[in-house]
């Protein structure tokens, strides 16, 4: 196969990416535009962070003042998820050493679930780079382009802040999808209002207190389960 | 305002990028390890609910319309997710109808 088909290949790969990513980054522009945000943030932000949920999180915690241990506390918590990506990502098949360096930077969600199924697992290390690369840009140049429409939508039209609501519902009900126990639920439930309690004495320190507190929850209960059951507890 | 959006920026890409290269430093702790394997499976259900929350803690929930506008449409579009498994429709429904409410009718 030449370099171009490989290439053009890759490019039809992302097809259920840009789907995804194309109105999801328009409305992560309209929405920095809309919270006051200089626009260039937008297309900056997502080429610099490209990781979705956390980039509208990351509107909010601009927008709040929020203190930089708790951003970077923040961040690590919703995207540890990530951790468990790299075990299978087939990072061997990329030859260059930039490549590698950008395949790491790179490795969404999305990326990760194309390289390690269907056709996608097929890929060679040039094509996973071009997959990547498009990727890429198709989450800033609809950030850029949202930002773009933003700058025109009167100053009557409001609410877009709840584009950070409906997406993070979709993630949860996909979290719920895979039959979490009941004391998971209980112990989120209970660290919501860990959060809310935490943030009328402390603002800013609703998502790190209720975080913390479902980590300790969730630990208590690993460690207090005896060792030979620990593997499929959930 | 625009120094306090670099740091958050570059904050947050490096903490990013530091759990992206981490599994490929530290494969075999990270494939044995029971913990944080167990972590990976559990902690979504709880970040993500506390997300939700934290979306909406601007949210009045003690005065008119008493926060109805934003649980309804938030549990609306989650019951069409859970149903389509469409996200776009999902939170393009949501993000429309309350746009149009907040615009027009609160």
């Amino acid at each position: 196969m030449t370099t171009t088909k490989q290439a053009r290949e890759a490019v039809r790969l992302t097809a259920p990416v840009a789907m995804a990513y194309v109105p999801l980054g328009l409305a992560f522009g309209v929405l920095v535009v809309k919270s006051g945000i200089a626009w260039y943030w937008a297309p900056l932000s997502a080429v610099l962070i490209f990781a979705g949920s956390i980039e509208f999180l990351t509107v909010s915690l601009i927008a709040g003042g929020v203190p930089f241990v708790q951003v970077a506390a923040t961040a690590f918590v919703v995207n540890f998820r990530h951790i468990f990506y790299g075990l299978t990502f087939p990072l061997e098949r990329i030859r260059d050493r930039l490549a590698k360096i950008y395949g790491v930077w790179a490795l969404t969600d999305e990326t990760y679930a194309i390289t390690s199924a269907g056709e996608g697992a097929a890929l060679n290390g040039f094509q996973i780079t071009v997959l990547q690369l498009v990727s890429h840009f198709w989450w800033a140049g609809a950030a850029f382009t949202g930002a773009l429409v933003g700058s025109i939508i009167p100053g009557y039209i409001v609410g877009f802040g709840f584009a950070l609501t409906a997406m993070f519902v979709t993630l949860l009900v996909d979290s719920l999808r895979n039959n979490p126990s009941a004391f998971q639920i209980a112990a989120a439930l209970s660290s919501v209002l860990v959060a809310v309690i935490a943030d009328a004495f402390f603002p800013n320190w609703f998502l790190i207190s209720g975080l913390a507190a479902y980590l300790v929850l969730m630990t208590g209960r690993y460690f207090m389960t005896s060792t030979n059951r620990r593997k499929e507890l959930v | 305002m625009n120094q306090q959006a670099l740091m958050v920026i570059l904050t947050i890409s490096a903490v990013t990028m530091a759990l992206r290269v981490v599994p490929f430093v530290a494969l075999d702790v990270l494939r044995e390890n029971l913990y944080l394997r167990y972590l990976g499976r559990v902690m979504p259900v709880g970040v993500m609910t506390l997300l939700v929350a934290y979306s909406l803690r601007e949210t009045d929930f003690l005065t008119f319309p008493y926060g109805i506008p934003e649980i309804g449409i938030a549990v609306a579009s989650g019951l069409l997710y859970w149903k389509t498994k469409a996200s776009l429709l999902s939170i393009g429904t949501g993000l429309i109808a309350y746009v149009l409410l907040a615009s027009f009718v609160l």
